[in-house]
């Protein structure tokens, strides 16, 4: 739904002008679709190495635990991202891609200030990645 | 609002930390498995990974942590400068990941694509190498092999005491083993040369040859069947054959194996096994018969006797009553004769000197004919020492020898009497030779034959040789015979130098 929704704002007619400009809001497009683009590519990560039957090996099971981490994480940023700019849109600020419709901010701000924690999902994605790659090397020198 | 800002400030700058610990860390982890398998696709990715998230987790957490920081001090101006490079970076190093994570699995199909080349490379270069390292031993071992198994065939072939024959369907040798030489050549040296076509040898003229041939191609062999065969001396001999037909080397024409047996001597034994048996049967017989007679004989010649007494004048009565008398008499000693060679009288063995013997018997049959003009040589071995046996009975055999000898040679000639000691055969040889009329291919097989005679009625009794044989026999020895005809007969006996242990033979039981 939300990458669908990218997909059309991405490709809203713009003025054509030989050379781009990149002013603003350009740069938090560029940010979405590199999160989506990570999102992307962890599932297929998840889905070779299930296919490669890497997943036998104790270290690739974390190592995919990891990716799911990961692609928790970035779709909780691109809420945030999201939940940022309808902030933004309602007190006014210039950047802004879109408002929600909802009347009571009150708890999307809870909801916003929650979901900045971010770290509650990279941090075990990047734990998981480092148990994963010990796992890997003790497999190897064992 | 600020308890919760605070929390969310605390929360912040743990993760960051977090993140920053755990990036490096990883990264120091995939490093050391790529430095491990430098060629290891996967480690390369992962270790790409890592410096990607490393990146990340400095340009994020560490903006993070200076934010709190600044936002403390109050210094919210200098993060209006630092954020937006904070968040290009972010944004860059994602895409590294996504990108990264993308050519992974290509890479990743490829490489395993690579792993299984090198696999079956690796082996097969194995193979390889163990080919090269080991033709030639199994070169050798080959070689080793069919050497002995050539060894062991030619063993066959040379050591078979039969004889093992090659031959193409017109009947030419091509291969013949040594007992195949000394067959086909008796006691004589035969070259191969000599040696072309069988048929010269194992059947008799160019029709026995076809017909054989004709058999083999119908039924690829022959089963054993028994052949007289003339050797290079010019001696018959039996044989035993089997044949059968193999393909040639280029399947153009077939070839004959030859499996021969000589069986001479086999025949000769059941020759004289016969021989002994027919002896026994009419020894029986004849005993029988002649006991009858004797006693109306001893009668009739009683009487005539009598008669003859009676008659005191010469008169044609007493000359018809002496023609009786001398025919009666005749009789008698075939009678007699006939009851000697039946006799079932143990024989009385002692040591006795063999040429006192032959000389005593000499002496006898020398006044019992005028021997005038037959001349008796002797030749005996001086080696010759006393033999364990009957004297009456030997004498017997030699009388029979020379009266024989002396009838075959009529008015003149000359007998010669030899001995010799045979040493490895234990044994003494008497050879009684003749210069007579010698003795005919046919009339050979008969001579022992009781009542085989060639001289007129009245006579020869045809008992002589064959009573001979069974003294001789009973001796443990045996009674040879040579002749050419027209040129002599040489009869050899043979005597154990052994002292026999008497058992029965033939009809003496
Ligand atoms: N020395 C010899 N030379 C030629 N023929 C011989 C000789 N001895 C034996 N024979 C042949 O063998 C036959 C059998 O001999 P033998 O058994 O002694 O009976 P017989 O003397 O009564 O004929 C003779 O009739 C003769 O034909
Ligand atoms: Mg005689």
């Amino acid at each position: 739904m939300v990458i669908l929704l990218f997909f059309v704002l991405i490709f809203m007619p713009d003025a054509a002008i030989a050379t781009q400009g990149h002013r603003g809001i350009e740069g938090l497009y560029v940010h979405l679709i590199a999160h989506v683009f990570f999102i992307f590519s962890m599932v297929l990560f998840v889905y070779w190495i299930q296919k490669g039957r890497l997943i036998e090996a104790a270290g690739w099971k974390y190592i995919r635990y990891s990716a799911y981490f990961f692609i928790l994480w970035n779709i909780d940023c691109i809420v945030v991202h999201l939940l940022e700019s309808h902030l933004y849109k309602i007190a006014g600020a210039s950047l802004g891609i879109l408002i929600l419709p909802v009347s009571n901010a009150a708890w999307i701000n809870g909801i916003y200030y929650f979901m900045k924690m971010d770290h509650f999902f990279c941090v075990p994605a990047m734990a998981f990645l480092f148990l994963g790659l010990k796992r890997l090397l003790e497999e190897e020198l064992s | 609002m600020s308890l919760i800002s605070g929390v969310i400030s605390a929360v912040d700058i743990i993760g960051a930390i977090l993140m920053i610990a755990f990036a490096f860390m990883s990264l120091r982890l995939a490093m050391r498995l790529v430095r491990r398998e430098p060629h290891n696709i996967i480690h390369a990715y992962l270790m790409w990974i890592c410096i990607a998230m490393a990146v990340f987790a400095v340009s994020r957490s560490a903006v993070h942590i200076i934010r709190q920081s600044l936002d403390l001090v109050g210094n919210a101006g200098a993060w209006q400068f630092i954020g937006p490079y904070s968040g290009a970076v972010n944004t860059f190093t994602l895409i590294v990941v996504g990108a990264v994570t993308l050519f992974f699995e290509y890479t990743w199909s490829i490489y395993r694509q690579i792993l299984s080349d090198k696999q079956i490379l690796q082996a097969t270069r194995g193979e390889l190498m163990d080919l090269n390292e080991n033709l030639e031993r199994r070169v050798d071992e080959r070689t080793r092999a069919l050497a002995d198994s050539e060894r062991k065939y030619r063993e066959v072939f040379e050591v078979s005491r039969d004889m093992i024959l090659l031959s193409d369907l017109e009947g030419r040798i091509f291969a013949l083993n040594p007992a195949g030489y000394e067959i086909l050549g008796g006691a004589a040296d035969v070259s191969a040369a000599h040696i072309e076509y069988c048929q010269d040898f194992l059947f008799r003229g160019k029709d026995d040859w076809k017909k054989i041939v004709t058999v083999i191609r119908r039924r690829q062999w022959l089963p054993d069947m028994e052949f007289d065969m003339v050797n290079a001396r010019g001696e018959k001999r039996r044989i035993l054959l089997s044949a059968s037909l193999v393909p040639g080397p280029r399947n153009d024409e077939g070839r004959i194996y030859f499996l021969i047996k000589d069986i001479e001597k086999r025949r000769m034994i059941k020759e004289q096994m016969a021989r002994a048996d027919k002896l026994a049967s009419i020894g029986e017989l004849s005993a029988g018969i002649a006991h009858e007679i004797n006693n109306p004989l001893g009668i009739i010649l009683g009487y005539a006797q009598l008669m003859l007494r009676e008659e005191s004048i010469p008169s044609q009565r007493s000359e018809d009553l002496k023609t009786i008398e001398r025919h009666v008499r005749t009789c008698k000693v075939i009678v007699e004769d006939l009851l000697n060679f039946a006799r079932v009288s143990p024989a009385k063995k002692e040591m006795n000197d063999i040429h006192g013997l032959i000389d005593d018997v000499i002496k006898f049959t020398y006044y019992d004919s005028g021997f005038d003009r037959v001349v008796i040589e002797k030749d005996y071995d001086p080696d010759v020492k006393p033999l364990f046996i009957d004297e009456k009975k030997i004498k017997q055999v030699f009388v029979n020898l020379i009266v024989n000898a002396k009838y075959a040679m009529g008015e003149k000639g000359s007998i010669k009497i030899s001995t010799c000691l045979n040493e490895p055969d234990k044994r003494v040889e008497v050879r009684v030779s003749d210069t007579g009329c010698g003795i005919s291919e046919q009339d050979m097989l008969k001579i022992f034959d009781p009542f085989f005679t060639t001289k007129p009625t009245g006579v020869g009794t045809g008992l002589g040789l064959s009573v001979s044989y069974g003294i001789v026999k009973n001796h443990g020895g045996d009674i040879q015979v040579k002749s050419e005809p027209g040129a002599g007969a040489v009869f050899t006996v043979l005597l154990p130098l052994e002292p026999h242990h008497e058992h029965i033979i033939g009809w003496e039981k």
